[in-house]
């Protein structure tokens, strides 16, 4: 898994490749640690292949942390796959997801 | 080494010793014999002249002592006395033994001796049994009586006699002198004379003579014949033997002292000759040595390089590959140490296997070199998601970029989905390889020209549907043009009727099967290209795969792997990989204070099964699933994973049975065919 972080003004854009699952959570975890003072929070999901509830706990966790000081978050360009995780769960309504 | 000059030295010496002793025992009693010859032949000319001239002294003699009886007065005393005195002069005169007159009667073989002289050689013996007057009887021969007879020649008679042996000159005296009337008369009986010389003082004379003159004459012969030898064995055999060891000891000498020492030329016989001869063979034949050392560690040398070039080749190669869903083998063996045939095949990530072979225009280090690079490229576009057409376009033009020999090669590229049973292939000027299922199929589509002469060719993909059981076998054209001794090439019709063989056998033993027959009909000739075969044999479908592990987050690589070879949609693995990370991933958590073991088995079919069995702590995840719309979204983040779960499976069962949690998760195995690779 590789994660990019882009930021631009008070936007940061946080661009992830490859699979979210138990093994790569950890590491989701650390390197999103820092928003960097950004007050939007964009999660590109465009190269995420797959996603288990490990990544969903993180991702969760990323979306509370983002909106917790009036900041604003969201994911956008979920796979099929990786949408229906979102959706059994119902997370899909509660997170701030766009096609794309 | 050593004993073999040793062995050859000796029996040299001997054959040498040999020559020598047999030219002096021939020619010693050759010689010999022809000296005693002429010594034999010579002696008997000598006594007959000798004889012959005694012969006509005794006729003399004879003559004169008939003379001399013809004109005595036989019954005079006195004048027999006088008789007697002239035959001792006689004898004297001419030299011989005894003269005498007898008066012979043929018919009572009786003869009396009228008058007798003496030579100097009568014995005493002689002169008591030989006087006038003495009478012998029965001594009377043919040779007197022809002389009595009246032959006036003289008859010569050789006679034993009591005092030796003797040559007799017999004649007859037939007149008489009358002294009366003054004139001659004729006897009535004739007298005979004899003049007569002993031979035993003469043949002992002679033999003395020549026995002296035989002795010094062989040991003369001898001398010689040993001083021929002597020169023989110093000018001949000692320069022959010389050389002769030089020859034998050269190569021990050579390892010794590095060098041969030359041999003495002097003189300007024929040994001369060769021993100058002698000498220019050891310089040539040392520099040869030389030369041959020398370019033997060179080769010693190159076979080394030639071994390891040999070894990063086969470094180079895929080892053969056996999974639950297919068997895939590979044979090579080039003509020379390194070959320029390749071939490569590896599992992709989304399950799908990359197959290429391939066969660069010539062989040995030049090809090699192109196969390394060429094998390098295809390597690299395995992975990136072309479909073997593209991957043949990038290769051509990569490598008629980089082409300065002018070598082509030709290939087959094909990728295999296992979900789809599908083959996609492109051919660029190789031989079509086969497909054996109910009958062998030859791919005879997409087939374009080798790559690496013209950039900006084009090729296209073709499709072939495959079945588990069937099996594709690619090879290059060492195998269809293998010769035999009779140079007879293998063909592509004994290649099909042995792999129509292998169809109702095990497909997985193809390769050896081609294999074995290929041996026994090139058998005697030389390989004359490298051999490459590549054989991909479905398996039909394992129906369960079970795994033991052991309780650690880490271990669900391993289950990821293995649910991503199984010949199933990607949808399919990627659902069966999230159900079985939560179930996992809930037992490391909470089934084991310390790891324990966990065993997963995946059953396929219409409907996969994952079975999940652990020595954990007895709970049933089944009981009290939340419906998803109580969860608390907003403040709560556990608990999902038990969820996912069952949400996605189709069915699940739960039991406790020997002490295990047994949880089962069942899916349909619905093969959706709008999924995201149409690559083909």
């Amino acid at each position: 898994m590789t994660i990019t972080k882009e930021l631009n003004g008070n936007t940061l854009t946080i661009f992830v490749e490859g699979w979210l699952d138990t093994l790569t959570a950890p590491q989701f975890r650390q390197e999103v640690q820092d928003l960097q003072g950004a007050e939007k929070v964009i999660l590109d999901f465009e190269g995420v292949d797959y996603i288990s509830s490990a990544g969903l706990r993180e991702t969760v966790a990323l979306y509370r942390e983002a909106v917790k000081d009036g900041g604003s978050f969201e994911l956008r360009r979920v796979n099929g796959k990786v949408m229906d995780v979102f959706t059994l769960t119902g997370f899909d309504k509660k997170l701030n997801i766009s096609a794309d | 080494m050593n004993p073999k000059p040793d062995k050859g030295k000796k029996t040299k010496v001997k054959k040498t010793r040999s020559i020598f002793l047999k030219i002096a025992l021939i020619m010693t009693p050759i010689v010999l014999v022809l000296v005693l010859s002429v010594l034999f032949i010579s002696y008997n000319i000598t006594h007959e002249n000798t004889i012959k001239s005694y012969k006509n002294q005794l006729r003399i003699a004879a003559s004169n002592a008939v003379q001399y009886a013809e004109s005595a007065d036989m019954d005079n005393l006195g004048v027999l006395q006088q008789l007697n005195d002239d035959y001792n002069a006689l004898c004297k005169l001419y030299d011989i033994s005894y003269v005498y007159v007898l008066d012979i009667d043929p018919d009572e073989n009786i003869e009396t001796y009228i008058a007798i002289g003496f030579g100097s050689d009568a014995t005493q013996a002689a002169k008591e049994n030989r006087f006038t007057g003495f009478t012998v009887e029965g001594f009377v021969n043919d040779k007197e009586i022809e002389a009595f007879n009246g032959n006036k020649d003289g008859v010569f008679s050789y006679e034993k006699t009591e005092f030796g042996d003797s040559l007799i000159c017999y004649m007859p005296c037939q007149r008489f002198y009358d002294f009366n009337n003054k004139e001659y008369r004729k006897l009535d009986k004739p007298l005979v004379v004899g003049a007569e010389l002993s031979l035993n003082a003469i043949t002992k004379g002679f033999q003395h003579t020549f026995r002296w003159i035989a002795i010094l004459t062989i040991a003369l012969t001898l001398v010689i014949v040993g001083t021929f030898v002597l020169l023989l064995y110093f000018r001949v055999s000692k320069p022959v033997r010389k050389i002769s060891s030089k020859m034998s000891s050269f190569v021990t000498d050579r390892e010794a002292h590095h060098s041969v020492e030359k041999l003495e030329v002097k003189g300007n016989d024929e040994f001369t000759l060769m021993a100058s001869s002698f000498n220019v063979m050891v310089d040539e034949i040392d520099s040869y040595i030389n030369d041959i050392d020398s370019l033997n560690r060179e080769k010693h040398t190159q076979e080394a390089e030639m071994n390891i070039a040999r070894s990063i080749q086969t470094g180079l190669l895929q080892p053969d590959l056996d999974t639950d869903a297919y068997h895939i083998s590979a044979y090579m063996l080039p003509a020379k140490e390194v070959g320029g045939d390749l071939y490569d095949y590896r599992l992709l990530d989304d399950g799908r296997i990359f197959i290429a072979i391939a066969d660069v225009s010539g062989k040995g280090i030049s090809a090699s070199l192109f196969m390394a690079h060429a094998i390098t490229l295809l390597h690299q576009y395995a992975v990136m998601d072309y479909s073997p057409a593209h991957i043949l376009e990038t290769f051509n033009n990569t490598i008629s970029a980089q082409n300065p020999g002018g070598m082509f090669i030709t290939a087959f590229i094909a990728l295999y989905d296992p979900m789809k049973h599908e083959l996609v292939y492109s051919n660029a000027g190789h031989n079509f390889p086969y497909i054996l299922s109910d009958r062998v199929i030859p791919l005879e589509d997409a087939h374009g020209v080798a790559a690496g002469l013209f950039s900006g060719e084009t090729y296209e993909n073709a499709v072939v549907k495959m079945k588990t059981g069937d099996a594709l076998f690619l090879y290059t054209d060492g195998v269809n043009e293998a010769k035999n001794a009779a140079n007879e090439f293998y063909g592509d019709e004994r290649l099909e009727k042995m792999l129509s063989l292998c169809i109702a056998s095990d497909k997985t033993d193809t390769i050896n099967t081609v294999l074995g027959d290929l041996k026994e009909f090139s058998e005697g000739a030389e390989q004359n290209d490298d051999i490459t075969m590549l054989c991909l044999s479905l398996k039909e479908p394992p129906s369960q795969i079970t795994l033991k592990l052991t309780s650690e987050v880490a271990q669900f690589k391993k289950i990821k792997k293995t649910i991503y070879r199984l010949p199933i949609s990607e949808d399919m693995k990627k659902t069966l990989i999230l159900g079985a990370e939560e179930v996992f991933v809930n037992i490391c958590s909470y089934a084991y204070d310390t790891p324990g073991e966990v065993e997963i088995t995946i059953t396929l079919g219409d409907t996969i099964g994952l079975i999940f069995a652990d020595k954990g702590k007895p709970f049933d995840p089944t009981v009290d699933v939340q419906d998803i719309d109580e969860y608390d979204h907003e403040n709560r983040i556990g608990g999902l994973g038990r969820f996912l779960i069952f949400s996605i499976a189709d069915e699940y069962t739960y039991a406790y049975r020997d002490n295990k949690n047994i949880l089962s998760l069942y899916f349909n195995n619905e093969v959706k065919q709008n999924d995201d690779h149409k690559r083909a």
